[in-house]
């Protein structure tokens, strides 16, 4: 099971009332390789694994949690004091038509969560779809930075891109520690 | 209708020092899962997490329970439910 | 290749993928290398080291072809990042630590796996102006 804590892994804050940014911001929220993705394609992956890196896709699946709340944080105080009409400006009427001030798992182009993760029940190739993964979010976070002009967002965001590359390279330790003879012991 | 109380200052810096502590048992935790055999990071890990401990046990005295499901004590009133919730600070 | 002549300067390379950056100012092509250019390597794109010599950079730089056809001005060259994770191999016991807050500032308990990012498209931008 899961225990919430009432804090956030890393400080946002938001430094520019620009609600354009949260249009942005969304894809690391519902979009293909965001956090809601990544976290349940690790926790769904965990399970047919081998023994020797189930945990590290638990403690991954878990942290990316922790990443979406940001980003949540993010959207939410950036559209919460917006205006209809300031909604609207920033290209989220349509958001806004459907869906008022909620925060929403969709991507950027608006279009909603799907359900197509890759979870393909053989270890090398769901490894390799991670390290792919995060790759990509690692990507998205630098589309985002190159496009935001808040110096505070962009803290937030060089954090949880540095957290791609952790990631990746936890990801890459997991393949190799798979290609491993089980009888040999690590030499470093 | 009033503003509800905002957090005082000194909760941004003693959350900060939390979040410091709590991120390098997070990077110990996904290094150790890699690297189980490392006794210089494993005991780095017990030390930090009763570091932790400490630090989240002032926190918490002053600003109220981290943890829910029994695993952070209350005051009474019950005051887990109590704003603000971290996307609000 | 071994080695380049740079503005009178004479640089010494042996790694292969070190990278050659094309960059075209007023149309005239200059050929220079990423690695010595301090003015846009504060805090930016960082050299990746292992066991004491230089591996690589964290970014590199390639030109698309520009036909006579194109509709818009040719931005330049086009930069992709190249972290960390791509050398590292397992990562070694023992590596040198952050302390807890500098780790969460950078995101990593460890500067050997720090790798920073910045806006390329504000650097190519500075450089523009450095070098007019």
């Amino acid at each position: 099971m899961w225990y919430y804590e009432k804090k956030l892994q890393y400080p946002v804050r938001v430094g520019i009332c620009n609600p354009k940014m949260a249009k942005f911001l969304i894809e690391q929220y519902g979009g293909a390789d965001g956090e809601l993705a990544a976290a349940l394609r690790y926790l769904n992956q965990r399970y047919t694994i081998p023994g020797r890196v189930m945990g590290l896709l638990n403690d991954i699946g878990t942290e990316e949690f922790a990443h979406l709340e940001m980003i949540a944080t993010m959207v939410y105080k950036l559209t919460k004091d917006a205006t209809p009409e300031q909604l609207k400006e920033a290209g989220l009427g349509e958001h806004y038509v459907d869906h008022g001030k909620s925060v929403y798992y969709h991507n950027a182009a608006g279009q909603n969560f799907s359900m197509g993760l890759q979870s393909k029940g053989d270890p090398i190739a769901d490894l390799y779809e991670d390290i792919a993964a995060e790759e990509k979010a690692r990507s998205t976070y630098q589309w985002i930075i190159n496009i935001s002009d808040d110096p505070q967002i962009n803290d937030s965001l060089g954090f949880l891109r540095e957290r791609e590359i952790v990631h990746s390279q936890r990801f890459r330790e997991a393949v190799e520690l798979l290609k491993e003879e089980q009888t040999k012991k690590r030499v470093f | 209708m009033a503003e509800p109380t905002q957090v005082p200052e000194s909760y941004y810096s003693d959350l900060k020092s939390l979040q410091a502590i709590d991120f390098t048992l997070v990077e110990l935790t996904l290094y150790l899962d890699t690297h189980p055999n490392d006794l210089d990071a494993l005991k780095q890990f017990n030390s930090t997490a009763k570091k932790s401990a400490e630090l989240r046990e002032g926190f918490e005295a002053r600003y109220g329970p981290l943890r829910q499901f029994g695993h952070s004590l209350s005051a009474y009133p019950w005051q887990w439910k109590d704003t603000p919730w971290p996307w609000q600070v | 290749m071994t080695s380049e002549t740079l503005g009178g300067g004479y640089i010494n390379y042996s790694i292969d993928y070190v990278d050659i950056r094309y960059e075209s100012v007023n149309n005239s092509i200059i050929r220079s290398m990423y690695e010595h250019e301090p003015h846009i390597k504060n805090d930016e794109p960082i050299d990746i080291w292992k066991g004491g010599y230089l591996l690589t950079t964290s970014r590199k730089w390639y030109t698309p072809y520009v036909s006579p056809f194109d509709p818009c001005p040719p931005l330049g060259p086009i930069s992709y990042e190249t972290p960390i994770q791509l050398y590292l191999g397992f990562q070694p016991q023992g590596m040198e630590q952050f302390s807890p807050f500098d780790a969460l500032a950078h995101g990593t308990l460890w500067p050997g796996l720090y790798t920073p990012y910045t806006n390329p498209y504000l650097s190519k931008r500075k450089e523009l102006t450095t070098n007019g």
